[in-house]
């Protein structure tokens, strides 16, 4: 039997699986199906049984992490991954034998590349940069000189710069470049000086390569 | 407006398994994340069986109980108990009741409770929740002559239990904003479940599309809003669920904390006039669910948002959604209307 006559079949059980799955459990499509269908099709490439195993679980956990971004890129992962498997495999039965040294050699492959890309993928999605106000004033006397504190914390685990931007009713008041740790706070004074009575409006902006971040602060000077 | 949190340490007491989602520290990257001022802590209040029975068959509450004591740890494929859950469930519906009795126009109660309840429905504990905390809310607010409620979910998932419980009703409308079934569990809340009966078109489904972002997230409130006011409600509960943020390991709606902010922000003038309350619902990033939940609350209470980050913008097929949405529920709402 070639691909050819399996094609349909494994994408019905694929798309079939992932689907009912999703719609039966919050957390089973991340967990069981990647699993059962990767050691399904790994058996049928004949590594020996632990090492299928091993394979299939380091590509679940791939394809697990994948669905988090996009479910239907983990599907066509596991299809792919699939396919290719079940193209190369011979037969079906449960292969107990001692594995060769080229299974080694792939089954390694497949580990070594899966746990890159987790790390990749973990690292992507393992920081932000966090920006507000401290105890902000909603409202001020006129004449009484107003400092605004504006914190900034960087969840990174690696140095993040950014250029820290205020405007006053529109007018550029403050531009500063900081530069945090990872995991370190700062907080910076904004000098408003003496504002006349009426509404007033502080827009804070903070941009770096990790994204942009916009605070607006409304003050009240009472008279 | 004033802002009041209903919580306590007693909600940690209903264990799940070591890599659940739906973990006790959940709450605590809330609170750990709060902002130093601005909102009142209130206890918990624990709730008694005859409140569970204001919406679940009382066999399906004895089989809870006694499934629980005995010390079975799964009531379904997702939904981890421990010995304790049964007590803490009573915990989470005593204080979501607690929270909506006390609502006032222009003071908002949220109940941050656990287990959370919007998949639980009168005969079933599903998808991590036991009991149905906003649905035993909502009856406790009729009992207490309220004629009309509205509940806004905007959890990632759809509130299949809540609609359930009401789906024959039109003195409750439903309204629920959520990831497309199709791709995401429960695989309901289409757009063309509309209700039944006398509750027929008291029931709103907006789905969004995988990747939705912000964009679509506010595309579906500022509709879900302007249903609510032409229904008309005596108050309004909030299913608060923050596992469509970006960060969430459940989900792909892609929302960001300044999505939240702006769904609070959408309801806060209508909170000035009639009573809102809340229940925590999923939410499963520290993140995510920490600061977007300060985020929507503050928002709700018309203040400055305490934390931000970068909104996130959807695909052009949101529009096609919005359509669907309007081809189901166009004619009992002329929102659309010339």
């Amino acid at each position: 039997m070639r691909l050819s006559n399996h094609v349909p079949l494994i994408l019905l059980l694929v798309g079939a699986g992932m689907g009912a799955l999703e719609q039966t459990s919050k957390i089973a499509p991340f967990l069981v199906l990647p699993s059962l269908i990767l050691l399904f099709a790994s058996l049928r490439a004949r590594p020996g049984l632990a090492i299928s195993f091993l394979s299939a679980l380091s590509l679940a956990s791939l394809s697990s992490l994948m669905a988090r971004e996009s479910t239907l890129l983990s599907s066509i992962f596991i299809a792919a991954v699939g396919l290719v498997l079940y193209h190369f495999g011979e037969t079906m039965h449960l292969d107990f034998r001692k594995p060769t040294k080229t299974e080694v050699a792939i089954v390694a492959i497949i580990i070594v590349l899966s746990g890159i890309s987790i790390f990749a993928f973990v690292r992507r999605g393992s920081g932000y940069v966090e920006m507000y106000f401290v105890s902000p004033p909603s409202t001020l006397e006129s004449g009484q000189s107003a400092v605004i504190r504006v914190a900034i914390a960087n969840h990174f685990g690696e140095e993040k710069s950014l250029i820290l931007r205020a405007y006053l009713d529109g007018t550029a008041i403050l531009t500063k470049t900081l530069t945090l740790g990872p995991d370190e706070e700062r907080i910076v004074q904004i000098a408003l000086g003496r504002l006349d009575p009426g509404d007033h409006e502080l827009e804070v902006l903070g941009e770096g390569s990790w994204g942009s971040l916009k605070l607006k602060l409304n003050l009240e000077v009472v008279g | 407006m004033r802002l009041f949190v209903h919580t306590g340490e007693v909600f940690k007491a209903h264990k799940v398994g070591r890599f659940h989602p739906e973990v006790p520290e959940r709450l605590d990257y809330i609170m750990s994340s709060s902002p130093h001022a601005g909102f009142t802590v209130e206890e918990p209040k624990k709730g008694d069986i005859d409140l569970l029975l204001l919406v679940h068959d009382p066999w399906h509450v004895e089989t809870v109980r006694t499934t629980v004591l005995k010390g079975l740890t799964r009531l379904d494929i997702d939904t981890d108990v421990s010995r304790e859950s049964f007590d803490v469930a009573l915990w989470a519906a005593g204080t979501a009741v607690d929270a909506a009795l006390r609502s006032r126009p222009g003071e908002i109660r949220l109940a941050l409770v656990r287990p959370p309840g919007h998949h639980a429905s009168r005969t079933e504990s599903r998808g991590f929740c036991i009991f149905n905390n906003i649905a035993i809310a909502v009856e406790a607010l009729r009992e207490r002559g309220m004629s009309k409620i509205a509940i806004f979910d905007f959890d990632a998932h759809h509130g299949d239990g809540t609609q359930s419980v009401f789906y024959d009703r039109r003195d409750v409308l439903y309204v629920s904003v959520h990831q497309d079934p199709a791709t995401l569990y429960p695989g309901t809340g289409f757009p063309d479940e509309v209700g039944t009966g006398e509750g027929e078109g008291y029931t709103i489904n907006m789905p969004l599309p995988p990747g939705s972002g912000d964009e679509g997230l506010l595309t579906m409130t500022g509709v879900a809003k302007r249903i609510i006011e032409m229904f008309s409600p005596d108050a309004l509960g909030f299913s608060m669920g923050f596992d469509g943020h970006h960060r969430d390991p459940l989900t792909e709606l892609n929302y960001s904390i300044m999505g939240f902010y702006r769904v609070g922000s959408i309801f806060s003038d209508l909170c000035s006039r009639i009573p809102c309350f809340g229940t925590l619902e999923g939410g499963y990033d520290p993140f995510g669910l920490g600061k977007g939940f300060w985020n929507f609350a503050f928002g709700l209470a018309g203040r400055d948002a305490p934390y931000t980050e970068g909104g996130t913008t959807g695909p052009e097929k949101i529009e096609a959604y919005l359509n669907w949405v309007k081809s189901s529920v166009g004619k009992y709402w002329p929102l659309w209307a010339r």
